[in-house]
């Protein structure tokens, strides 16, 4: 495996004076500004180095007759900024989706908000900005005016594109979203389906996107903080942390030593406490709400330092450019360290809960199952009661009814591993087409035979 | 194999502790030394440089007139509780209290007038 500095040397000596300028930001972080078009060049070169090498982002930058576009790849745990520029009039570049099937989302994103076509993308749709938002307004522009946007426009077009039936016969189209009750947030997903299996996914998402970049731009750096911070309450500090980092990074800075540790406990605090809300809320999906409340109430003592460190339970705004805002108090220091070893205890706990617990086990493996393989031996075979010893004790019933379940759990998985299941549309032209007139025809004979016997009739 | 979940233990265990919960509107919980709550402002200490108000992220500081002079009002109803107001101020007229309780159904609750807080003082 060659090291990045040796992929950059050798990108350098392959694209010759394509290569416009290089840059090493920090040791895993390589920027690069190439022309336009090149860049698939350099793209190519990086993945025929790593095949896992893979894109974290397209962002761009309107830099007024231009439009700054920077590829972020990410290879063997480093970010290779690829930047190239576009005229803004014409902004026209070719997409290297080809090259990168996952650079598909990133390319719309662009595209949609910044106005750049991608030429040879496959499928240049919409991803963030509603359908009925005007053509020519990219909101990231400099000169956008989007307070000339009219306000929503009634029923949106991408519920209209509904087809059922796509043009492979085999396939389904299922639409999911933007309103589901299994969905939290609005989001589309449309599911080309062969029986149970999808086969394709389409996600439409940006029903939420709340132009957080753009409300940046018209706010000072300072009021910026509180509002990056607000992407996401749970992480706030990795949000605050990134947006400081940058600041600093463009202003030159090194902040003190003192205030690098401090950013570091306010992040592992919450990396703490988002894990233990994750894995509580884990318990709560599957209906374990002991398990729910215990990591709820075990995830206080952290709510409660950071509180005492940052003077809120959640929203810490306690990093900012050029360090944080206070210092930690010494005498409160003791108590940090006593919680964390006695919450290190529970962790323990709650680990092996997770490995071993029997509850977790039956409501995450095999779902469902056994209760449904129960109930199918009381209904149709007979329940606890075998041929022999009928009516017999209780240890003979229980033994007949785990032979019995276990027999039907075992026939299950086998069908499973054995058959696909039926498709929809399978299991709806048999109920229609036959046990419909089926049932009709039983009926009618069942009328015919019983007026036949009927002696009134004879 | 089919022991008792550990979970179980800890559920009965409870049974003799003490709730984890609190008994909120009756035990006030006692929040940490520096919580952000509700701001107090000192007008003795302002100098009227409208710094709060330009730092303020959600717009929630309004710049009034009182004798002659522009004061710092605070909208409680659109403040994030940052205290970049406070960190902003050159003269530390501004603080925090540990007063968290500021649920209203009437916005005009939530305003810190700075007239009221001086005669506050005052008396």
């Amino acid at each position: 495996m060659k090291s990045v500095g040796e992929v950059l040397k050798d990108l350098s000596n392959i694209l010759g004076s394509k290569m416009l300028q290089t840059r090493t930001l920090q040791p895993e972080k390589i920027c690069m500004q190439v022309q336009a078009g090149d860049h698939r060049d350099a793209i190519k070169f990086i993945l025929k180095q790593d095949e896992n090498a893979g894109i974290s982002a397209i962002t761009g930058v309107d830099l007024g007759e231009k439009i700054e576009l920077m590829y972020h790849i990410r290879t063997h745990g480093t970010i290779i900024t690829i930047g190239t520029e576009v005229p803004k009039k014409n902004a026209k570049i070719e997409s290297i989706m080809d090259l990168i099937p996952g650079a598909n989302f990133h390319e719309r994103e662009a595209s949609d908000l910044l106005g750049v076509v991608f030429e040879g993308h496959l499928n240049p749709k919409r991803l963030i900005l509603p359908e009925d938002w005007p053509e020519n307004v990219f909101p990231l522009r400099r000169d956008a005016l989007i307070t000339n946007v009219p306000s929503k426009m009634g029923n949106s077009e991408s519920l209209k594109d509904v087809e059922q039936v796509s043009s492979d016969e085999r396939l389904i189209n299922i639409v999911l979203g933007p309103q589901h009750p299994a969905l939290i947030e609005p989001e589309r997903f449309s599911l080309k389906v062969d029986g149970e299996i999808v086969r394709q996914v389409e996600p439409r998402i940006g029903y939420v996107h709340r132009g957080i970049e753009k409300a940046t731009e018209s706010r000072t750096y300072l009021q910026d903080i509180y509002l990056v911070e607000r992407i996401c309450g749970i992480c706030n500090a990795c949000h605050a942390a990134c947006f400081c980092q940058s600041v600093e990074a463009i202003m030159g800075v090194n902040i003190p030593p003192r205030a690098k540790y401090l950013r570091t406990i306010i992040l592992e605090l919450n990396r703490i406490h988002s894990h233990m809300l994750l894995l509580g809320h884990a318990g709560l999906e599957i209906g374990y709400e002991t398990l729910f409340h215990y990591m709820w109430r075990d995830r206080e003592p952290i709510m409660d330092m950071m509180e005492n460190l940052t003077g809120n339970r959640v929203i810490a705004s306690f990093i900012t450019i050029g360090g944080v805002r206070r210092d930690l108090r010494e005498e409160y220091i003791p108590v940090i360290k006593t919680e964390l070893a006695k919450l290190k205890d529970k962790m323990n706990f709650y680990r092996q809960l997770f490995e071993n617990d029997l509850t977790i086990k039956m409501r995450t493996a095999d779902v469902q199952i056994v209760l449904g393989a129960a109930i199918a031996v009381k209904l149709f075979l007979g329940g606890p009661y075998g041929p022999v010893f009928y009516g017999s004790s209780a240890v003979w019933c229980t033994l007949w009814f785990t032979l019995k379940l276990l027999m039907v759990i075992a026939f299950t998985e086998y069908l499973t591993c054995v058959f696909a299941r039926l498709r929809i549309d399978q299991v709806l032209s048999v109920n229609w087409k036959l046990f419909l007139p089926l049932s009709l025809l039983s009926l009618a004979a069942a009328a015919g035979v019983s007026l036949w016997l009927n002696p009134l009739w004879r | 194999m089919a022991r008792l979940s550990p979970i179980l233990r800890e559920a009965l265990a409870h049974i003799f502790k003490k709730p984890a919960t609190q008994r909120y509107p009756e035990v006030k919980p006692k929040v940490s030394s520096g919580f952000r709550g509700k701001q107090t402002f000192n007008i003795n200490l302002c100098i009227s440089c409208g710094l709060c108000a330009r730092d303020c992220p959600a717009k929630a500081i309004e710049m009034v007139d009182v004798e002659g002079k522009m004061r710092p009002l605070f909208h409680l109803d659109r403040c994030i509780f940052c205290y970049q107001c406070a960190e902003s101020c050159p003269r530390g007229a501004i603080k925090s209290s540990e007063i968290f309780e500021l649920a209203s159904a009437d916005k005009s609750d939530l305003v810190v007038k700075p007239k009221e807080e001086a005669a506050n003082k005052v008396g």
